[in-house]
């Protein structure tokens, strides 16, 4: 601790900080590139030269990098000596010497930090005589651009891919004035974090390749704080809109969530909302037809249904959407829940139930302190973020169990990791649950990854429990939330759910209602539902049951800003804002309400989903109260969280745990020994879907087999094989794999939604080929 | 007064009027100044600042690039353009729209534009009955010739690859690096 | 003098360890295993032995340095990167004889303590480096290496390891992250690798020929090496002589040995009808040096009173028909070229200077090209993150100095001033 002199400036230090993180800290400018608060100081730019003056009178000031000169209380350090400006104009001096005449056709101009050191330090005119080098580029896949001669080797790239994010295919080759960066083969790149080398490399090197086909200049985006649709995480974001049109998103610093990065999902996944096929007229009788109308239309069919109405949020949209919709159901004597899947509805109850008991869960910052954790079913296709956390915790050395189904990138990180079946995982939970309970440890072999799973969690000081939810089922989300409690009060408790407002959802569904829900409307007993922002057409398990059970209502009416199955089944449509055109609150992975801005408008007008309630109320003939009342109806002491801020805890009645029974679809008739698991990735999500850029990036669809399984089925790798399940099939190449459970076949989302089957059911398999 | 002084003083005024009424007169007879616009048109010289165009480069193609400089230094923000990729990666402005109901005529533009694509020219007359027809589209303004600056083709200097200039083949570069290889 | 360290060197048909052993080798180890490993850091401190590698730094004060409670384990690593233009003095010690690196490591690592020692070879040597993995292999069968060698509780791997190649690799903390399998960029001098160095553990570097001193060392004694120098030198030195003398070759004499002996002595002199211009007395990366200095001993202290470094003791001639800008834009080219990449200064400043030579060189200097290089040269020397660039512009910034009048002849005339045929070059 202690204070330096900087400029005549006292600015106060920690220990351990260098005289530019003091500065920073401060405010005070000291140029540099190579430095990054992510990724620490390097030492290779040598651009933040500072003198110097020392103690000791007699000896003569000396030039020093900062990022490299440790604090001493007292050191006396200028930034605007001549000799230190010396320095820094040469070394802008020669970064320039090879870089080509991009500006006007670069992306990064405007917020390039190469352009504002050379305006800040670099010599006015250029005295290099000599030619230029240059390198080609390289094809790093859709949503990197690659320009490598504007490269002044600055090395942030690199050790964000490698170090900061773990991952393999992009490094430096080469030497000298000659370092390319690069892919070292040719590719998309793999890293699901990749994108941040947009925002990370001081220059155009690697620059938006989504946000070229509709560029832009940054001194011409409007923006406004947002939050990430994409998952429960709730990355706070900056997306900026031009001409009515959203045009990229970028990382916006939450301290506690995302400090500098996103993951690629939350940062291409935005194009759903330029989609060529999103819905933007209201539909009505299968024409286009004026928002009036298409209310008229909603108000007659209900009220000539009366009482037989349902209403069905969604986990993706906002607490306002999704509380407006719940208060019109309430006022006009429906039931309202916010999930299509009861199984997912339960899980999410149970997980926010837990959550409520044991207390808040970790937020991004604090998984990057823990030294151990165990980790169920694929937390890189749910929260990338939390992915990315895991991996920062690793890096400093915490030892990472993993149970999963399907394969997952973080399994490279495990220090144990057992494939477990989705019909195995509750039995599996409760053994560790009865390890962990036992007084004297298990001599059992067999039990060894168990044992050491066992091992490392008890051993650890600071453990998190993490599970995703979507292949979580209702009984095993108690046992993990019993496992947190039974190995003490350092062990936090985690849950990737299934979208950016699941929490909210969870809060607002009454336990059950989905079943109920679904039953209702198959019994005829609901005629009309309101389906706002979710897919139960869609939905993989219970897709076929919606779809039957929907052609029994009199009118299905849709708010969506995507061309979902149940959009195009609707009777009546009405296309709602998409997030960055509206505000709104999502509650995440920890409780926390965060706000968004609108960004922009479109230049037709589109409502929320709360606006499109509140409208409809009107035409119904109920004034319902502002979304704002309504919720603070249902949470106390509530406030609308304002954009921009870091969000707090939500304040909410505590849920009880449900206790409803497993649902399977009729299993009974199925004698096969094989059981489907969802795998799934980073770009999975019911809006990033509709991203063309991330999509041309999607695995392809196989069907996975654990090699052992297959080969005592007499299954080859690269054999077709038929699929079937209760609604379809399909013929699938096969594809051996590691990391899937043995007697499971792996199978993406799309396929089981085909199959009608869920994860954890069981299917069919036939040999073709 | 006297009288001789005043006889003196008539004098010197009528005098003084005399020539100021001859060289009024004179004037009837002396060459004028004036130019009978439009059956006579002065010529300007090429930097004044008149309607804007934008020029072509000397290989035929088109000079802009889209940078978005005019319309971020414009002082009344009367340029409006979107930018749109080639697949061959040549940029250009898909739209471009000057509002000259707002142009102030500075030449702000024209200085800030990095490939001399912009110019303005001396050329002023553009009354139009209906204000709509003052918004200029890029149809109206790109001509066929280099304007002002000829011989300069940015993408010749510029780093990027566009057809027929691959990596390396502008002026004072030198061939790509071989990546993958090591040595000297 | 009778050859001490080439004494028993045939690059042709190296000795394998029953001749060497004959001849009195792996003598040393007896006389090592008797003494505690302090008492032979205080002798090879007494004897003056200083690093032959470049640096000149004192081989027993850096193991005393290192502290005898490092925590294990601890790592020797024996440099034999050698790369200095002008040097090929461990190329002759590596294929003449790799017994009597093998057995230099063996006692220096006892020294230290050291339970893992690893020869970092020069990738183009590789030759070189499978003989000397069959003659640790040797060694290893007849129980010089292992566990308990000679009953002495000592433990020793050695490993030979194959450099991938370039220069860089030659720098201490570079060499360190090549052995790791990274790049071979350098390291900050905090930490340093006395503590924190090869896989973070205590780690550290001698130059080949510095180490087979220490057996000879250890078996006569610390006197008799410094006696075995002149005008104040300690000990046998490697001098390597080449450029435009009538005989290039690899000579071993008393450290201390003026350049003036070497030149024009050992190395046949000069051609016929030229004389002196100057010459590196250590490799590419030192100070020029004139005429005036022919009588400096060829020591450490004296060649740095004279503004130069002793380096590798590796001399280069310039005679009076040698363009000097010529040859220092030689340098400056392999120098530009080796760069590891990692800091500003060297990676981009050193192609800008050979640009501006190249341009001198070919006629087209302009007049303020000489004060434009004085001016680059300071900030390179004074900002890099490692020695590798100040000891790139050492020769530029001297023949500045010491050729001024060349490169003026070149800026206002346009070409040359001894030779029609060296004005234009690539």
């Amino acid at each position: 601790m202690g204070t330096i002199l900087i400029d005549g400036h006292i600015i106060p230090f920690k220990p351990g900080d260098n005289i530019l993180q003091a500065a920073l800290e401060a405010n005070l400018e000291i140029p540099h590139f190579c430095y990054h608060a992510a990724l620490g100081s390097l030492g290779a730019c040598r651009l933040c030269a500072v003198e110097i003056t020392p103690k000791d009178s007699s000896k003569a000031p000396r030039i020093a990098m900062a990022c490299l000169e440790p604090l001493e209380d007292g050191l006396e350090v200028s930034i605007s000596a001549i000799a230190a400006q010396q320095v820094r104009q040469h070394v802008i001096e020669f970064l320039m010497i090879n870089h080509p005449h991009d500006c006007p056709i670069c992306d990064e101009g405007g917020e390039c930090h190469l352009q504002d050191m050379t305006v800040a330090c670099g010599p006015p005119y250029r005295r290099y005589r000599g030619r230029k080098r240059t390198f080609s580029n390289q094809n790093l896949g859709p949503l990197i651009h690659h320009e490598m001669n504007r490269c002044i080797t600055c090395y942030r790239c690199t050790r964000f891919y490698q170090d900061y994010a773990l991952g393999n295919d992009l490094g430096a080759m080469r030497l000298r004035n000659e370092v390319y960066f690069g892919r070292f083969q040719d590719g998309p790149l793999e890293n699901p974090f990749a994108g941040n080398l947009v925002e990370i490399c001081p220059t155009g090197v690697f620059t938006d390749a989504i946000f070229r086909q509709h560029f832009a200049r940054v001194w011409d985006l409007k923006t406004a704080p947002s939050i990430c649709p994409h998952c429960s995480v709730g990355c706070n974001t900056l997306p900026g809109a031009r001409d009515g049109t959203l045009r990229r998103v970028r990382n916006r610093a939450h301290p506690e969530l995302n400090r500098w990065f996103i993951c690629d999902r939350g940062r291409y996944g935005h194009q759903y909302s330029e989609h060529s096929a999103r819905p933007l007229a209201p539909r009505a009788s299968g024409a286009d037809t004026s928002y009036h109308d298409a209310l008229t239309a909603a108000a007659s069919q209900i009220k000539s249904a009366q009482d037989c109405i349902g209403g069905l949020g969604s986990a993706r949209e906002d607490l306002e959407g999704n509380a407006m919709l719940q208060a019109l159901l309430n006022t006009l004597g429906g039931i309202y829940t916010a999930f299509s899947d009861p199984e997912l509805e339960t899980a999410t109850i149970a997980a926010v139930s837990s959550l409520q008991n044991t207390g808040n869960a970790p937020s991004l910052a604090e998984i990057e302190l823990i030294d151990a954790a165990l980790i169920i079913g694929d937390l890189t296709a749910y929260a990338p973020m939390i992915d990315l956390a895991l991996r920062q915790a690793y890096r400093k050395g915490a030892k990472l169990a993993l149970l999963h189904s399907s394969p997952t990138p973080l399994a490279q990180f495990a220090t144990t990791a057992m494939t477990v079946s989705p019909q195995e995982m509750r039995t599996t939970l409760s053994r560790l649950y009865q390890l962990i309970n036992a007084q004297s440890a298990t001599e059992d072999m067999t039990e060894t990854p168990m044992t050491d799973i066992v091992a490392s969690l008890m051993g650890a000081r600071k453990l998190l429990l993490i599970g995703a939810i979507e292949t979580l089922t209702a009984q095993e989300v108690p046992i993990l939330a019993k496992l947190a409690t039974a190995l003490g009060s350092d062990t936090r408790l985690a849950y990737a759910f299934s979208g950016a407002n699941a929490y909210g959802a969870a809060l607002l569904s009454p336990a059950g209602s989905a079943m109920v829900m679904l039953e209702a409307v198959e019994a005829g007993q609901i005629r009309i539902l309101i389906v706002a922002g979710n897919d139960p057409l869609g939905d993989s398990r219970f897709g076929p049951r919606w779809r039957a059970a929907c052609r029994n209502l009199s009118a299905l009416i849709v708010l969506d800003c995507i061309l979902t199955a149940t959009a195009k089944a609707a009777d009546i449509l009405f296309p709602v804002a998409a997030w960055t055109e509206r505000g709104g609150t999502f509650i995440n992975y920890e409780g926390r309400a965060q706000g968004f801005a609108p960004v922009f408008h479109r230049p037709e007008y589109l409502p929320s989903v709360a606006e499109v309630i509140t409208d409809l109320g009107q035409y119904l003939g109920h004034s319902l109260q502002a979304a704002p009342s309504v919720l603070g109806d249902i949470f106390s002491d509530f406030e609308i969280p304002k954009p921009g801020t870091t969000g707090s805890l939500i304040i909410a009645p505590s849920l009880p745990m449900p206790t409803t029974p497993p649902v399977h679809s009729a299993q009974e008739s199925c004698s096969s020994m094989w059981q489907a698991a969802l795998t799934s990735w980073y770009g999975d999500e019911a809006l990033a879907s509709f991203a063309p850029g991330l999509m041309v990036l999607i695995p392809e669809t196989v069907a996975m087999i654990e090699p052992t399984s297959a080969i005592d089925a007499g299954i080859k790798n690269g054999s077709q094989i038929k699929l079937r399940g209760s609604s379809g099939s399909m013929v699938l190449p096969v594809q051996l794999n590691q990391g899937v459970a043995t007697g499971t076949i792996a199978i993406a989302r799309n396929v089981l939604a085909q199959l009608g089957v869920g994860h954890g059911d069981l299917l069919e398999l036939e040999q073709v080929l | 007064m006297n009288k001789k002084q005043t006889n003196d003083y008539t004098l010197a005024l009528i005098k003084g009027l005399g020539h100021s009424l001859w060289a009024v007169l004179r004037h009837a007879f002396v060459k004028r100044e004036t130019v009978s616009y439009p059956d006579i048109k002065r010529s300007l010289p090429l930097r004044w600042r008149g309607r804007i165009v934008l020029t072509r480069d000397p290989d035929g193609e088109e000079r802009c690039v889209a940078c978005y400089l005019c319309s971020a230094v414009c002082p009344v923000d009367c340029i409006h353009l979107q930018a749109h990729q080639n697949n061959d990666g040549r940029r250009y402005p898909e739209t471009f729209s000057i509002d000259f109901s707002r142009c102030i005529f500075c030449g702000f533009c024209e200085e800030a534009c990095p490939t001399l694509a912009i110019q303005l020219t001396p050329d002023f007359e553009m009354c139009e009955r209906h204000h709509e027809s003052l918004v200029y589209e890029k149809n109206q303004l790109l001509i066929d010739g280099q304007g002002k600056h000829p011989d300069y083709n940015f993408y010749r200097h510029a780093g990027v690859a566009i057809p027929g200039k691959a990596i390396g083949e502008a002026k004072g570069d030198t061939s790509p690096v071989d990546r993958d290889n090591n040595l000297p | 003098m009778e050859a001490l360290l080439t004494r028993h060197l045939e690059p042709a048909a190296p000795l394998n360890l029953a001749a060497y052993q004959a001849t009195g080798g792996y003598r040393s180890l007896t006389a090592a295993f008797d003494l505690k490993p302090e008492k032979i850091i205080g002798i090879v401190e007494a004897a003056n032995l200083r690093g032959r590698g470049g640096a000149g730094f004192p081989c027993g004060l850096k193991w005393r340095l290192r502290g005898a409670d490092a925590p294990s384990p601890r790592y020797l690593i024996c440099n034999l990167d050698e790369s200095e233009p002008g040097t090929f003095k461990d190329r002759y010690l590596l294929y003449g004889g790799p017994h009597q690196i093998i057995e230099s490591v063996i006692v220096s690592a006892f020294a230290l303590q050291a339970e893992r020692a690893l020869i970092f070879v020069r990738g183009e040597y590789a030759k070189g480096g499978n003989a000397l993995n069959q003659a640790i292999q040797e060694a290893e069968t007849a129980g010089l290496l292992g566990t308990n060698i000679r009953g002495s509780g000592f433990n020793l791997q050695i490993e030979a390891h194959l450099s991938g190649g370039r220069y860089i690799c030659g720098e201490e903390t570079a060499q360190i992250n090549a052995i790791e399998g990274r790049r071979p960029n350098p390291r900050p001098k905090i930490p340093r690798p006395s503590t924190h160095g090869l896989w973070g553990q205590p780690t550290t570097t001698n130059n080949v020929e510095t180490l087979i001193n220490v057996p000879h060392i250890l078996l006569n004694g610390a006197d008799w090496f410094r006696k075995l120098g002149v005008n104040g030198g300690c000990g046998s030195k490697l001098f390597c002589v080449s450029g435009k003398v009538k005989h290039s070759s690899l000579f071993e004499l008393p450290c201390g040995t003026p350049a003036r002996e070497l030149i024009f002595e050992h190395a046949g002199g000069l051609d016929e009808d030229r004389t002196l211009l100057g010459f590196l007395p250590g490799g590419a990366s030192t100070a020029f040096l004139l005429p005036e200095h022919l009588d400096v001993a060829m020591d450490f202290d004296p060649i740095a009173v004279a503004g130069s470094r002793l380096g590798t003791g590796s001399i280069i001639v310039l005679d009076n028909a040698t363009c000097p800008v010529e040859v220092t834009l030689n340098l400056m080219r392999f120098f530009a070229r080796e760069s590891c990449g990692f800091c500003t200064p060297c990676r981009d400043g050193l192609p800008y200077l050979t640009q501006i030579l190249t341009i001198i060189s070919s006629g087209a200097g302009r007049a303020d090209d000489l004060a434009l290089l004085d001016e680059l040269c300071a900030t390179i020397a004074s900002q890099s993150f490692c020695a590798f660039a100040p000891g790139a512009v050492m020769p530029l910034v001297s023949s500045l100095k010491c050729f001024h009048d060349h490169y003026e002849h070149h800026v206002i005339t346009g070409h040359c001033p001894f030779n029609e045929t060296n004005k234009k070059r690539a």
